[in-house]
């Protein structure tokens, strides 16, 4: 199998963490106070079930829980069959569930005990070295950005692979918009611009440290 | 140039133990120790991260790697203490053998041999000392164990929960990648 060198295209994140007071919502009424309360109430029963329900699942290659117990049994049922259905049902009184057998894999990380265990014939014919490249727009220097795409789209279409180039463009703020957005707006302004421009938003609760 | 065999067994979030659903099988409990993960080599005496980037802080921890060269297993999935609450400083915690084909239980009873639990009073946790850390088959002393060791929340951050008999969960994929073996319940 023809291995792509990516060596050189990469990057990493800076870590960070911070303690900081934060101004407090008012809650004139205790509608906030309740709210708050929900939602650490609601967020650790969710944590909770989702723990629950991935030890439930389990996980493919596992010993114990209904995705191995189901990927055993359809392999096993399934095993010289051409007509291959794509999910398996796991029933109980109150319902049942499917399995979903989708075609989507991980990446294979050791291809020679792949080989080893189905054949390099099989590995050639059946799996490839598939790759994406992103580009950050972000650390492209503007004054160079469209040259750059310019001569990147004239690269592909050179190897006649212009199709594999995707591109999107969307109007962002800029990274210092977020501080400057409260000195050189109004308030009236920064709430239409919420309407245009969605922040995100996160709610977590806040951990005792 | 060595390389972590694994990253250290990462545990589902479970959530807190009193909102879990109940578990199926037969499940075993030490306390979560509030401290850095650490991959031990013993040979070698050097340290990882959970995120399999090499530790620099081996140094601080020089007693207890000296003390963990008497035993005969390679590689150590262990919670380096005291630089978040100062007790037990320079104190290694080994949680688990890391070692292919070995059920849980067993894999504790190879660091048992050479090393003591440790305590669950932070008062009795010694300086530059290598425990390991405790085991509690079966869901009653889940729940015995997961409260006993509120009181000292902040040292204990609750209690990990590990599936009886199952290997190490080996896997160079991903630090993220979590096993459905292994469950922490934590108090907040």
């Amino acid at each position: 199998m023809k291995k792509l060198n990516l060596g050189s295209v990469g990057g990493g994140k800076k870590a960070s963490s911070s303690k900081a007071s934060y101004p407090v919502v008012p809650d004139p009424n205790g509608n906030v106070a309740k709210m708050v309360s929900e939602v650490i109430k609601l967020t650790a029963e969710k944590k909770a079930i989702e723990g629950g329900l991935k030890l439930a699942k389990g996980e493919v290659g596992g010993s114990d829980g209904l995705v191995p117990l189901a990927r055993k049994f359809f392999i096993e049922s399934t095993a010289g069959k051409s007509d291959v259905p794509s999910s398996v049902e796991a029933v109980c009184d109150d319902g049942s569930v499917l399995i979903v057998m989708q075609n989507r894999y991980k990446a294979c990380e050791d291809e020679a005990a792949l080989s080893a265990a189905i054949g390099k014939a099989n590995v050639n014919r059946y799996f490839y070295n598939k790759f994406v490249i992103t580009v950050d727009g972000d650390k492209v220097p503007e004054a160079v950005a469209q040259t750059l795409i310019d001569e990147m789209a004239a690269l592909f279409a050179k190897h006649g692979a212009s199709d594999a180039l995707s591109a999107k463009s969307v109007t962002v703020p800029k990274a210092e918009f977020h501080e400057s957005r409260h000195t050189i707006l109004t308030a009236d302004q920064n709430a239409k611009v919420d309407e245009l421009c969605p922040p995100v938003v996160a709610v977590k609760e806040r951990k005792e440290s | 140039m060595i390389e972590i065999p694994t990253y250290p067994a990462r545990p589902v979030n479970g959530g807190k133990l009193d909102l879990a659903p109940s578990k199926r099988g037969a499940w075993v409990s030490e306390p979560k120790w509030n401290g850095w993960r650490a991959v031990v080599h013993v040979p070698t005496r050097r340290m990882w991260n959970r995120h399999g980037a090499p530790l620099s802080i081996a140094k601080d921890f020089a007693e207890a790697l000296e003390t963990l060269q008497r035993c005969a297993i390679e590689w150590l999935d262990t919670e380096a203490l005291e630089r978040r609450h100062n007790i037990g400083r320079g104190t290694l915690i080994v949680l688990d053998s890391i070692v292919r084909g070995v059920a849980y239980e067993d894999r504790k009873a190879m660091a048992a041999k050479f090393f003591p639990d440790a305590p669950l009073d932070p008062a009795a946790i010694g300086e530059n000392q290598v425990y390991v850390s405790p085991h509690f088959a079966g869901v009653p002393n889940s729940v015995w164990l997961y409260e006993s060791l509120r009181q000292y929340r902040g040292f204990f951050e609750g209690i990990v929960m590990k599936r009886s008999g199952s290997p190490y969960p080996f896997q160079t994929r991903s630090d993220g990648k979590e096993t459905v073996d292994w469950v922490k319940h934590r108090y907040a």
